[in-house]
């Protein structure tokens, strides 16, 4: 049939470049956003239908530790810790289909969604042979088990998903992540009050948990672990301990632990960026978090998928130097820094003289790490002589950290562990970003 | 200690001046410019600025302070066998010494005190705070810098935000000028930052709060002592207690004492304490501000708490209104108990308990949950008594009632001393 | 004239079906750029290693990155003798100086941080240089100076 041949071939280009481009261009399954290099990354599906597997593998630190670790990623695809941040919005009928390839049952509890599904029945607490409680959920069984969880998203806010299955030690292993509910309607929102209004392009994560690396060594190699002993050395934020955090997003030393912690805005200015920065503090671990942002407060505008509102919708949010979030408990906070003095070198210098180097620490290490000038944004040009500007284009940089400061450090290295960076660029921006 | 009122007015100024400038530079050593040119001198020139001014002068030590003798030893690391007379215990700390000639200021070195000087000022003046670093006499061998973090401040600006990583710390014999100016009044807490977990643990933490403009009776309330610009006079007080909260980890205080090295994710305290004292020593009197000899001759005095000046005791009359200025800079969450009183929890984190829309969201408790790095504004009304009577306010968390694990009461503790109306003369100043 | 068909003919002949050819490869590999994870792309990174050097600083470099959104300049290091290490980290005189092989602009603002009183044998610390004035970009090659000797052409990740 050489016409029928010669027609497949003319429209077989045609075919296989439509082919192409549908590959490009039409979602996956479940799909990531464009990756941008800082701030959430979200995880969405068009049918809100998930494919998780829990699965081993391993993470670095800093200090170059590399710990066995067990967690969700996606099925198919490669392992990361913390699970993926899974953003549905409210109302939408989620399906997570849990692979399990542990082996030893395990599951997802969905704290703060009503009504969940386990194979289309009311997920339950399991109990073994001896009518003892062996899971607090619907489990996955051991090698290659699965169950599919469904709900309906609730309240738009922030929530973990987690392991209801041994749990002290599963949890430690890092079965954990977020699920992000969204607003119908106002994605700029929190929730479904006007003054949730965040900037979209500002919205960050912060997943805390801690890490002892002796019950991860038993775990892989398959020896019981006293957990009297336990000890935490490691703390970390989105699966990461400083300086990882404040590294991008899928940086290529951290394969398997792509989600940073980087803060990077603009001053607050009403005309130009009046929005606030998100910030979706979830709590994985077992023990409170104390988390100190340096440079300005955060206003705290929900609480484990709650507005901080009164019964008749009344503001009850309020202002904080100090985020203290509770085992299991996710907080929501809007964040902006302000300009307050606007000093600037010419027409409001700073009022103290500016020190000399030899005045600053600059060994034994060269402790500190200051740009030479305080004027925001000011260019070497604008600066009087004497002072120079080391900053990319004379941006600012906070710290934010746990304040229990045993956890910001690296195995008790200090300027470590559960820490990162609030980078403020000047009002215009940061030329060559 | 010394609870500073913000003096207003330019008097002080003057007088500071040939302290905190030209000679605080003075005692410096001849430094060299590394890595970059020399740059001169004073390179912003001061601003006119139409505000009220005040400069303190701090300077960062080591030192040795003393906890209760009759707790159980930790062999072999508490007490201290390097402790001086009257002591046991190795601390690092900040010490008052404004207005001190440079003579008096290098005495000080090894001269500690915890908790650090209570600090307050008023909103809207413009703040300096030179920093003089005068090392560490027990340790030579360490270079350690020293800063402040002014925890909390708004808006702040990394050069005047104490972290050494992210601005500059100051090295041993040089000095260094914060300026802040305050627009936000409520309950802070200042630390060093320089290897924050193990200054922090070491002593160098203490109270600073910032007064409300309303004080001045022009913003709608009588002229008065509030705790936040409320206008509605619901944050009046007549008398306020303030209470840095630490956590002791003996055997680290040791280590640095030895030439050791911590492991600082072993942390495990062994000490509770309120303004750098732990129960009963909470109780006694302030101590005389750094005067040794002072303290010794005078018997109301205990030597043992001359580098723990800070009294916890709260006393106030019937009826009268009394702010509790709650801040915690030990790594765990305590909880802040009264018998007997509501407390009504009216500021957080230097921040009136209002939404954005003014709805109000005071607590009323018994109960007061404070995190690592968190502050509280409580307030109370004394009950009325017929005769002095004795409340305690301690830590719910009973493993800070102790000291050392050892028996009997310790810790966190202290008591609130209420006495018929009329008995006790307007509060002179916090913790007084 | 030989009967042998110029390769440019038997293209032009046959181009229907080698563009076909060609776009099932593309499909294929569009397919598997899109659904395949991100690990199989991962790039060989190493950093020169240099003995003299390590034995003199105690130190062997293991990673130059840009992180803080471009705006900070990560070194990382592993310690192999902590007495020279520590040495190294005091030096204070000669704090290592990054130059961008390309443009010769340096970063030198650094935190050359003591994460603690004593460094562990085995244990990977890092120091921060503020990114002056953009001087080092992704995909460049730098050269670490120390007051002991140079590292060179070491990639920035």
């Amino acid at each position: 049939m050489p016409s029928l041949n010669r027609a497949l071939r003319r429209v077989a280009p045609f075919a296989l470049v439509a082919a192409i481009i549908g590959v490009l261009v039409v979602p996956g399954p479940q799909s990531s956003a464009a990756a941008p290099t800082d701030g959430l990354e979200c995880e969405t599906s068009p049918s809100n239908s998930f494919s998780l597997t829990a699965s081993g593998g391993y993470i670095s630190t800093p200090d170059g530790n590399s710990i066995y670790m067990w967690s969700y990623g996606d099925t198919g695809g490669s392992f990361q810790f913390p699970g993926p941040t899974l953003c549905v919005e409210s109302g939408a009928n989620v399906t997570v289909v849990l692979h399990n390839a542990l082996s030893e049952p395990t599951s997802i509890m969905f704290p703060g969604q009503n009504k969940v599904l386990a194979g289309g029945k009311p997920a339950q607490p399991e109990n073994d042979a001896n009518g003892n409680l062996s899971s607090l959920t619907t489990t996955a069984a051991a090698n290659n088990g699965s169950v599919t969880y469904t709900f309906v998203a609730g309240a738009p806010g922030t929530y973990l998903y987690q392991s209801g299955t041994d749990v002290q030690k599963q949890q430690q292993m890092g079965l954990f992540g977020a699920l992000v509910v969204r607003t119908k309607g106002h994605p700029d929102q929190e929730n479904g009050r006007a003054d949730s209004t965040f900037d979209p392009a500002h919205e960050y994560l912060y997943m805390l948990s801690e890490v002892d690396p002796d019950a991860h060594l038993a775990v892989e190699r398959k020896r019981t672990y006293n957990w009297n002993n336990y000890t935490p050395r490691y703390f970390m934020i989105n699966g990461r301990s400083m300086p990882d955090t404040i590294a991008p997003n899928h940086a290529e030393w951290l394969p398997n632990q792509p989600y940073g912690a980087l803060i990077h805005i603009r001053p607050y200015d009403e005309q130009t960026n009046p929005r606030p920065a998100l910030i979706r503090y979830l709590n994985a671990g077992t023990t409170n978090y104390p988390f100190h942002p340096h440079g300005s407060d955060e206003q705290l505008i929900a609480r484990d998928g709650h507005p901080a509102q009164a019964p008749d919708g009344k503001d009850l949010s309020y202002s904080n130097f100090l985020i203290d979030p509770a085992p299991g408990q996710t907080v929501d906070t809007l964040m902006t820094w302000k300009d307050a003095e606007h000093w600037n070198s010419a027409t409001n210098p700073v009022p103290v003289p500016l020190p000399q180097l030899q005045d600053q620490i600059v060994g034994p290490g060269t402790e500190t790490w200051f740009s030479e000038s305080p004027y925001l944004g000011e260019s070497d040009a604008q600066l009087p002589p004497g002072v120079v500007q080391n900053n990319q284009c004379g941006e600012y940089y906070h710290v934010a950290h746990s304040h229990a400061l045993q956890q910001a450090t690296n195995f008790g290295a200090s300027f470590g562990g559960m820490m990162t960076l609030i980078r403020i660029d000047p009002p215009a921006g940061c030329p060559g970003q | 200690m010394s609870d500073r009122a913000t003096p207003r007015g330019l008097s002080r100024r003057a007088i500071l001046a040939g302290v905190a400038g030209a000679a605080g530079w003075a005692i410096l050593p001849a430094g060299s410019s590394v890595g970059a040119s020399a740059r001169p001198r004073g390179l912003a020139v001061p601003a006119e600025v139409p505000n009220p001014s005040t400069e303190i002068h701090l300077a960062g030590t080591d030192g040795w302070v003393s906890m209760p003798g009759d707790a159980p030893a930790i062999p072999p690391f508490w007490p201290d066998p390097l402790a001086r007379e009257n002591s046991n215990l190795y601390v690092f700390g900040f010490r008052d010494v404004t207005g001190m000639s440079p003579d008096e200021v290098t005495a000080q070195r090894g001269k500690a005190q915890i908790s650090a000087p209570m600090l307050s000022f008023d909103q809207e003046t413009d703040v300096k705070i030179t920093l003089t670093n005068l090392g560490l006499s027990m340790r030579p061998d360490l270079t350690d810098g020293h800063t402040v973090h002014w925890h909390g401040f708004q808006n702040a600006i990394p050069l005047f935000d104490g972290v050494p990583e992210l601005s500059i710390s100051v090295p041993i014999g040089r000095d260094f000028t914060y300026f802040y100016r305050p627009h936000d009044p409520g309950t802070y807490m200042y630390h060093c930052h320089f290897e924050d977990v193990e200054h922090v643990q070491m002593g160098m933490t203490g109270m600073l709060f910032v007064r409300p403009v309303q004080n001045d009776g022009t913003h709608g309330v009588p002229a008065g002592t509030y705790a936040y610009n409320c206008g509605d006079g619901s944050t009046r007080y007549d008398r306020e207690f303030a209470f840095m909260m630490t956590e002791i980890w003996a055997e680290s205080h040791y280590r640095d004492a030895h030439i050791q090295v911590n492991d600082w994710t072993d942390f495990e305290p062994s000490f509770f304490a309120l303004n750098g004292r732990v129960y009963p020593d909470t109780v006694k009197p302030n101590a005389p501000d750094f005067d040794p000899v002072k303290a010794g001759a005078d018997a109301r005095y205990d030597p043992r708490l001359q580098y723990q000046p800070i009294s916890s005791l709260i006393t106030c009359n019937s009826g009268e209104r009394v702010l509790l200025r709650l801040a915690n800079l030990g790594y765990r969450n305590h909880a802040v108990t009264v018998d007997g009183i509501d407390l009504t929890v009216v500021g957080k984190d230097a921040g009136l308990l209002r939404g954005r829309d003014g709805t109000p969201n005071y607590q009323v408790t018994n109960t007061v949950e404070i995190g690592p790095g968190e502050s509280r504004d409580v307030i109370f009304e004394a009950p009325a008594v017929d005769r002095p009577t004795t409340f305690l306010l301690y830590d719910r968390d009973y493993v800070s009632l102790t000291n050392s694990g050892g028996r009997g009461y310790g810790g966190q503790m202290t008591e609130i001393r209420v006495y018929p109306t009329g008995t006790l003369a307007p509060q002179a100043g916090a913790n007084t | 004239m030989t009967l042998v068909t110029h390769w440019s003919t038997v293209i032009r002949r046959q181009a229907g079906r080698i563009l076909i050819v060609l776009l099932a490869l593309g499909f294929i590999a569009a397919v598997g750029w899109r659904f395949a994870g991100s690990a199989d792309a991962k790039p060989n990174y190493a950093v020169p290693q240099d003995g003299r050097l390590e034995s003199k600083l105690g130190v062997r470099i293991t990673q130059a990155a840009l992180v803080g959104d471009g705006g900070l300049v990560e070194i990382r290091y592993t310690v192999l003798d902590n007495q020279r290490a520590s040495a190294f980290q005091n030096d204070v005189k000669h704090p290592p100086l990054l130059k961008n092989e390309k443009s010769g602009k340096q970063a030198w603002r650094a935190a050359l941080m003591k994460q603690g009183h004593e460094l562990r044998p085995g244990q990977t610390y890092y120091i921060l240089y503020l990114n002056n004035h953009n001087a080092i970009k992704r995909g460049d090659k730098i050269e670490i100076s120390t007051g002991s000797g140079k590292l060179a052409h070491v990639p920035v990740r």
